[in-house]
């Protein structure tokens, strides 16, 4: 009786509570863009106009802006799915050697930050002082175009690489849960291999491909660190990175509302993206039932194939992890930037990562972002887990909604989210949020919300509800059956949300950069990006270095434990 | 020895009338190779009220926020700490956007999040108008600075100069090529096809050639060196620049100043120092936030880094000029042959009300439709 | 059990209202969808109906006019799931223990193991204490749950199709076994199932539901025998069905009434209270059906003799079943199907007479 009308109040406080995170800084965002005060803090009604969409949707930069950024996406995500799959596939459906390489290595490339990937990208490629453009200078002449990675193809590429992990770890689930029987099927009524393939197996596989790459659509979308470091020196914007230049334009009176204006873009997107997200999931089919059963899809052979397609992954690897790191290792023990050379190698120094041990601020940097992430990661997976919880296993009227609300947030970049906030924390003066890591926190959370409920989504649809029902009529009250239940098998997936949370908040740049204040809440994501602005390239590297170590320990562990209790809870499957 | 003994009697003396330099002063006077006398009044001019010690001590952690490296501000702030052992110090680096404007904003939220605060530039307008800074008249070491490098209004301070000219590499650039007049960069052809780099800061040169050589010269150049020499537009702060000069990302930025290019020489970077006439010569402000809450620890800051041994404690650190003006001597100036002899303009508070919002304008113009893209190689 | 429930217009279950006794085996059987499961559920808290009343033992669990609902983790029951629900991050052991770890009164390691131990020796699993769950073959998951649902020995023990998942063999020996259990175990047993043969095999009662009510519950001799209604007589077993008017009224209990059908007059026992000229449907079993050799003498008399049904048909199909022989025969436009002995020689295309025992005609209302 009481436990109805209690159960009946918590979805409403979460709904609520997710609305008021998702809706208020994005109403502040919508009001602040028609605010032509200078500053966010003198916004009030008097100051409203359409000033600010005049000038922005006026200029014919922006629609040029609106060129590259669909040619940005749609780039990087063909070359970043393409990819993923094809890594997919290799691991899930052939016998291509060595899987648990590149079934562990792709989804550690998460473990490199973006920013710092592009800095080693760039340390390789500038057209003047990159080290391979000089290589090749010294080998066919001084005459011979430079690849030039300060370039939306640059951008793409790179891009394109940074998608592929999550996106990997999106179709592996795919590409396993496909009833092999269908595609037996297939054979037997005649069809040959790449026929079935593409008429079953394409098919069945479609609605899940699409809502990938939706979804990975939306990330480059909304992510900055790419654009920022390779499309800034060239002056190639994207919206990103747009609305990043426009409060740090020439005249130091960054007109804050017209970022607002040009962000309104993007909340249009968000919507229109999340609508057909949900569409085309709830087209999906792609999830088992945990009933101790399981289905072994049936595997390519690759004959002659088998040892080049591992190359091929490994080469992946090689791009995306291996090759920044020693880049990142040859330069931080560089006294000042100079390509390999004999000269440079006689000269390497431990300056650098001394200089780590000096600078005060790295400390205050290292602590505030451990708490900031361990405390982003936490409210994270308990918020996800609660509004997944009602979404998929409740019957509260608003859960679609909340569904949705705790999507939208992917489809709106780091910056945008960022200064929403920020116009947020600097009205809601009362909360002492304003520049502390707190205030990141939230931010974050709010992003991460996204990701967090798609996995518990997921992963709680794989609960069957009789598991649930057996608990109770064996005598457990929910909040044993919880305990003893659902949470061991949600383990797993509330670790790895936890995981990825951590490995997220620890790179991205786009909401610290808009909330950071001194150094009371500085990060490392900070650190590092104002030191590359400020041309401490050495430094950069060191701090990169030991990141990645860090971060690259970090997965390597979560893998090892995570595959151990894998391997137990599904048993034979 | 029996020399040496005689000597020490005459200096004893002396040294015995005022008391002794912090050690790291002398350190600092021995690397310099400078004689101790030059700090003869040094305590004279330290002189504060005793308030201000007393309610130093009772104020918490002093914060102060520059563009100093931390190893470098570690060596400047080493003497005021000796003489002040009870003032902690919090040091920040920060780039200007965050220094300057996030400050503003969140000072406007009620939050001082820094006492000393340096390097404010175009923002200063706004501070002034929200009234955000202490005047700092009432240090006694104010009037050790020239006239002009400090605020009329006493809201800031002039810490050392600045000549903002050219940084070129030196592996890519020979001699003959550097310009000796500014005009000389829309002439020469060795400047084009993106060779050349301009970063974000107009004020610091553009500004000055605008009330050198008026109005319309200053325009008609801009206009011929956006268009014609197409420079590349980076949004780099100044020390990336250099650094990326120094590894040949081109050959040469502007604006550049004389205390970063001589680190990096020492550092062995193949770089060099050059300025066309005339010389555009700055100061970089230094102010106290209104309310600070450490204000008596910030005045005695000040007031210190004003005087002659804060001055050189600034030299040694990052070699920066001295503002100071009994120090303005060769031994102190970076550079001192490409500057020493040249007309120069000096960037005085009254221009950069008057003509620096019109600059702006067109500048951000230009740079804006420049685009950054570089075009033709 | 008591069990009265109703619920609204599109819902699963229209007004029940059922009875078990102690130490039942009570079949609720119906095709998908008429609501058996829906039943089971609601018995155990799974799911609330809008109105009624459930009682266990003489416990209310449920009240609609006192607003009561006693959720399915205080009530008194052990139930096994259609796909087992095995947890599968717990051992088989773990399982089985788990809902003596729930019970209000704490018990010791020790009495815990024993109790398991016996749960596990009753469903033959001993030895497997230690084997995580999903490990188990589907037989043995099967077991497994039960051996989980009567670990806390309930009162009650609810049922969800527990052997639709098992192959024949399988399925055929568990009917057995499972029975044998819950009856030397003497507990109440609620069982749910579309396969009619588990209810006629296993049960004590069968309710056969429709579309939310029950049509006829009864043991289930009576029910294959003496089917109740059309639905009853399709649902279990093969039936033939002959519509006619009816003739003549019997007089007299036990006494016989005539039905014209098409295929002839026919005499069977009619329901109660029906009239002359009302329409029924005559129900035979094929096995009930016997075969006589030959055509009829050439007496131009169609009519049977009394207490002889006898039809004339022609054989259009015989079909080898292991087990019998189903001979389906044409009769005045119907197909008729017949069980034979295996070892008959009936052939396809032979003319022969049926004969139809009147006690073993039922007619029924329609």
């Amino acid at each position: 009786m009481d436990t109805a009308a209690r159960l009946q109040l918590w979805p409403h406080g979460l709904f609520f509570l997710v609305l008021f995170l998702v809706m208020a800084p994005l109403l502040f965002l919508v009001l602040g863009s028609f605010s032509t005060a200078r500053l966010p803090g003198d916004f009030s009604l008097s100051t409203m106009g359409v000033a600010n969409y005049f000038k922005v949707y006026s200029d014919p930069g922006t629609y040029e802006l609106l060129t590259n950024t669909v040619i940005y996406v749609a780039g990087s995500v063909a070359l970043g799915i393409s990819l993923a799959f094809s890594l997919a596939w290799l691991v899930e459906r052939t016998n291509m050697p060595g899987k648990i390489w590149v079934y562990a290595g792709v989804p550690m490339t998460l473990a490199v930050p973006g920013m710092l990937q592009a800095m080693a990208w760039v340390l390789l490629l500038s057209p003047r002082i990159g080290m391979v453009n000089r290589i090749l200078k010294d080998l066919f002449g001084p005459e011979t175009p430079p690849i030039n990675i300060y370039s939306l193809g640059g951008m793409i590429f790179l891009e394109g690489l940074r998608l592929v992990p999550t996106a990997f770890l999106m179709l592996v689930p795919l590409l396993r849960s496909m009833d092999p029987a269908l595609e037996e099927a297939a054979a037997i009524s005649g069809a040959r291999p790449i026929s079935a393939a593409r008429k079953i197996t394409f098919r069945l596989l479609a609605p899940g491909l699409v809502a990938v790459m939706i979804y990975q659509a939306m990330t480059a979308l909304e992510v900055f660190e790419i654009p920022g470091i390779l499309g800034l020196p060239a002056g190639i914007y994207v919206f990103s990175t747009k609305i990043y230049a426009i409060l740090r334009s020439a005249t130091f009176l960054p007109v804050y509302g017209q970022a607002n204006a040009l962000a309104m873009v993007y909340l249009v997107l968000a919507v229109v993206t999340t609508y057909f997200y949900s569409r085309m999931i709830s087209r999906a089919e792609r999830y088992t039932i945990i009933t101790g059963k399981g289905y072994r899809p049936r595997q390519l052979d690759l004959r002659g194939w088998r040892y080049p397609a591992l190359g091929l992954a490994l080469l992946f690897l090689f791009l995306a992890v291996v090759l920044p790191f020693l880049v990142f290792l040859y330069t931080s023990f560089l006294p000042y930037l100079q390509a390999p050379s004999l000269a440079a190698l006689s000269g390497l120094t431990l300056k650098n990562y001394r200089l780590l041990i000096e600078y005060g601020e790295v400390g205050r940097a290292l602590t505030n972002t451990l708490v900031m992430v361990l405390v982003t990661a936490t409210a994270t997976t308990l918020l996800s887990f609660f509004v997944s919880l009602v979404v998929v296993r409740s019957s509260f009227w608003g859960r679609r909604l909340l569904d949705q609300l705790a999507f939208m947030p992917h489809a709106i970049p780091g910056i945008v989210m960022g200064i929403a906030f920020f116009w947020l924390f600097l009205k809601l003066d009362f909360l002492p949020l304003y520049g502390t890591i707190w205030a990141m926190s939230i931010g974050f959370t709010v992003s991460f919300l996204s990701y967090g409920t798609r996995s518990m989504n997921a992963a709680l649809l794989q609960i069957h509800k009789e598991l649930e029902e057996a608990a109770y009529v064996s005598g457990a009250a929910p909040r044993r059956m919880m305990w003893r239940i659902f949470f061991p098998l949600m383990l797993p997936t509330l670790a790895g949300v936890w995981i990825w949370v951590i490995l997220h908040a620890v790179r991205v740049a786009g909401i610290p950069l808009m909330l950071y204040e001194g150094p009371s809440n500085q990060v490392l994501a900070i650190l590092i990006w104002n030191m590359w602005d400020e041309g401490y390239v050495g430094a950069v590297a060191a701090i990169g270095n030991l990141l990645m170590i860090s971060l690259l320990l970090l997965t390597v562990l979560v893998r090892v434990a995570g595959f151990r209790r894998h391997a137990v809870q599904l048993g034979g499957a | 020895m029996v020399l040496s003994l005689l000597l020490l009697f005459l200096i004893l003396p002396h040294g015995a009338l005022s008391a002794p330099l912090p050690k790291s002063t002398q350190e600092m006077l021995k690397k310099l190779k400078l004689d101790a006398a030059i700090l003869s009044d040094i305590d004279r001019e330290l002189q504060v009220p005793r308030e201000w010690v007393d309610r130093a001590r009772k104020e918490g952690k002093l914060r102060v926020f520059s563009t100093l490296d931390p190893p470098q501000a570690e060596i400047l702030f080493r003497p005021f700490k000796e003489r002040h052992p009870f003032i902690a110090m919090e040091y920040s680096r920060a780039s200007h956007e965050d220094r300057a404007v996030r400050t503003l904003i969140a000072y406007k939220n009620k939050r001082i999040v820094t006492d000393v605060l340096t390097g404010i530039g175009g923002s200063f307008f706004m501070y002034k108008e929200a009234q955000a800074l202490e005047d700092l008249r009432n240090l006694p070491n104010w009037k050790n600075n020239p006239e002009g490098t400090s605020d009329p209004e006493g809201l800031w301070v002039g810490m050392h100069m600045r000549h903002w000219c050219m940084a070129y590499n030196t592996r890519l650039v020979q001699k003959g090529d550097l310009p000796k007049k500014w005009e000389d960069l829309l002439t020469n052809s060795k400047w084009r096809n993106g060779n050349l780099a301009l970063g974000n800061r107009p004020q610091l040169w553009a500004l000055l050639l605008w009330k050198a050589k008026g109005e319309k010269w200053t325009k008609d150049f801009l206009v011929q060196l956006f268009n014609e020499v197409q420079p590349q537009l980076r949004r780099e702060g100044m020390n990336a620049m250099v650094e990326l000069t120094a590894a040949g990302e081109f050959h040469a930025n502007i604006p550049a100043a004389e205390y970063r290019i001589y680190q990096k020489v020492l550092d062995g970077a193949p770089v060099g120092y050059n300025c066309p006439e005339p010389v555009p010569v700055a100061v970089s402000e230094m102010s106290i936030l209104k309310g600070a809450p450490n204000l008596h620890a910030s005045r005695l800051f000040v007031n210190w880094f004003l005087s002659k041994e804060g001055q050189i404690a600034q030299y040694v650190s990052d070699f920066a000029p001295p503002v100071h003006k009994d120090l303005q001597r060769r031994e102190f100036l970076p550079f001192a042959e490409e500057i020493l002899g040249k007309q120069s303009v000096f960037r005085d508070p009254a221009i950069e009300l008057e003509l620096q919002p019109k600059l702006l304008e067109f500048w951000d113009d230009l740079w804006l439709r420049g685009g950054g893209r570089r075009r033709g190689r | 059990m008591h069990y009265q429930t109703e619920r609204g217009s599109v819902h699963a279950v229209r007004g029940i209202g059922l009875e078990v006794k102690p130490g039942q085996f009570y079949t609720l059987l119906g095709p998908s969808g008429c609501g058996k499961t829906t039943t089971l559920r609601c018995v155990a808290g799974l799911e609330r109906p809008q109105e009624g009343e459930i009682r266990i033992g003489s416990d209310l669990v449920f009240s609609s006019a006192r607003g009561l609902s006693i959720p399915p983790y205080k009530r008194d029951i052990g139930m096994v799931f259609q796909s087992y629900a095995i947890w599968p991050h717990m051992t088989v052991f773990e399982n089985v223990a788990f809902p003596l770890r729930e019970m209000k009164r704490r018990l010791s390691q020790r009495e815990i193991r024993e109790r398991v131990h016996q749960a596990l020796s009753l469903v033959q699993l001993i030895g497997l204490e230690d084997r995580p769950a999903p490990f188990l073959s589907g037989g043995q998951q099967q077991r497994l749950a039960l051996a989980r649902a009567l670990v806390r020995e309930p009162r009650v023990l609810l049922l969800d199709e527990p052997l639709s998942n098992l192959d024949a063999k399988l399925r055929e020996e568990t009917r057995f076994e499972l029975r044998d259990l819950v009856k030397r175990l003497g507990i109440t047993t609620l069982y749910v199932t579309h396969d009619q043969l588990e209810a006629l095999t296993m049960s004590d009662v069968v309710a056969v539901m429709d579309q939310g009510r029950i049509v006829q519950e009864a043991p289930p001799v009576e029910i294959y025998q003496s089917p109740r209604e059309r639905f009853v007589a399709n649902f279990i077993g093969l039936t033939n069905f002959l519509e006619g008017q009816v003739k003549r009224v019997p007089t007299g209990n036990g006494q016989l009434g005539e039905v014209e059908t098409p295929s002839g007059l026919l005499q069977c026992i009619l329901p109660e209270g029906v009239a002359a000229g009302e329409t029924v449907v005559i129900v035979v079993r094929p096995e009930d059906v016997n075969l006589l050799a030959g055509p009829a003498c050439a007496s131009a008399d169609s009519r049977s003799d009394p207490g002889k049904n006898v039809l004339q048909g022609r054989v259009e199909a015989v079909i080898f079943m292991g087990d019998t022989l189903e001979c389906q025969v044409g009769v005045g436009g119907k197909r008729m199907r017949v069980k034979l002995h295996p070892s008959s020689t009936v052939a396809a295309g032979e003319e022969i007479r049926l004969e139809l025992p009147a006690r073993r005609c039922r007619a029924l209302r329609t």
